[in-house]
């Protein structure tokens, strides 16, 4: 099936962002990304997740936690213990950090922003037990601020973009992602692009 | 057995392996969900290579099923 026209004009006008690979933090019309309530000839314009950075402070503290077991038998109630059940208590705190790690890293994966040719799509992924997928379609965006504070999102140019809708979820927030401003720019785009085809009819 | 006498065989090293052998099978089926949270997850969001991230999932519940297979062993 081809492209819409309505497609191809935002792909000329988003061009080529970010790479394809699996750990992006942000890709335009990244191949082979779909979602449960993708319509039919719905396109993934934007693909985002927070920059990379955010993930710094707990990968320390993982580093940290690992190297915890060599210094367990400076406390007396681990050296007290039979070697088996030292080996035990050892493994047991390398399976609690690879579960922190992995835990943490879901949080980062799965924690997805995308933007279609049709809507804005957040992944909400807060723990193992909690996720929720929240829409709004292009039209109902009613206002679009950007932000980046601090000097860390400045350093490594990263920054939020909060979208203020009419529909159920009133405002979505992108959080500390790759540059914002071009992010805002094309969902900017995106809406008179929305409001160009209300008034003309939809392009095929 | 009275039961001053199982109190009597009660040690600290038997409470600390009991205790371990709960942690670790509690652990194990925490370390389920998440296999089946990722697996879940990719379905919502398909990704391109993502059977990567699903093997993560799966390793982790691989891990914790040998710690709690070396607990039965070693305690």
């Amino acid at each position: 099936m081809g492209e819409r026209l309505s497609v191809k004009k935002i792909r000329e006008a988003v061009g080529r962002l970010g790479s394809d690979s699996l750990f992006t933090s942000l890709s335009s019309f990244p191949a082979q990304v779909g979602f449960e309530t993708q319509d039919d000839g719905e396109t993934v314009v934007l693909f985002i997740r927070q920059h990379p950075i955010v993930n710094v402070g707990w990968v320390l503290l993982a580093i940290v936690m690992l190297t915890l077991p060599s210094v367990f038998g400076f406390f007396p109630p681990y050296a007290l213990l039979p070697m088996g059940y030292q080996f035990v208590v050892s493994l047991g705190w390398y399976l609690f950090v690879s579960g922190f790690a992995l835990a943490k890293f879901m949080g980062w994966f799965f924690n997805i922003y995308m933007v279609t040719d049709e809507r804005i799509v957040d992944v909400d992924f807060k723990n193992i037990f909690f996720r929720r997928i929240s829409t709004a379609k292009i039209e109902e965006i009613q206002d679009l601020s950007i932000q980046s504070s601090g000097a860390l999102e400045t350093f490594f140019g990263y920054g939020s973009v909060f979208i203020q809708t009419a529909a159920e979820v009133p405002e979505f927030e992108f959080l500390a992602i790759p540059k914002p401003d071009k992010v805002g720019k094309i969902i900017n785009q995106m809406i008179d692009m929305e409001e160009q085809e209300k008034l003309e009819g939809r392009v095929k | 057995m009275d039961p001053i006498g199982i109190l009597q065989s009660i040690t600290l090293l038997g409470v600390v392996k009991v205790m371990m052998g709960i942690l670790l099978l509690v652990y194990a089926i925490f370390a389920l969900l998440m296999m089946r949270q990722i697996a879940a997850m990719t379905r919502a969001v398909a990704m391109k290579d993502d059977l990567v991230i699903r093997m993560m999932g799966v390793f982790h519940f691989g891990f914790a099923i040998v710690v709690l297979v070396m607990a039965v062993i070693f305690l």
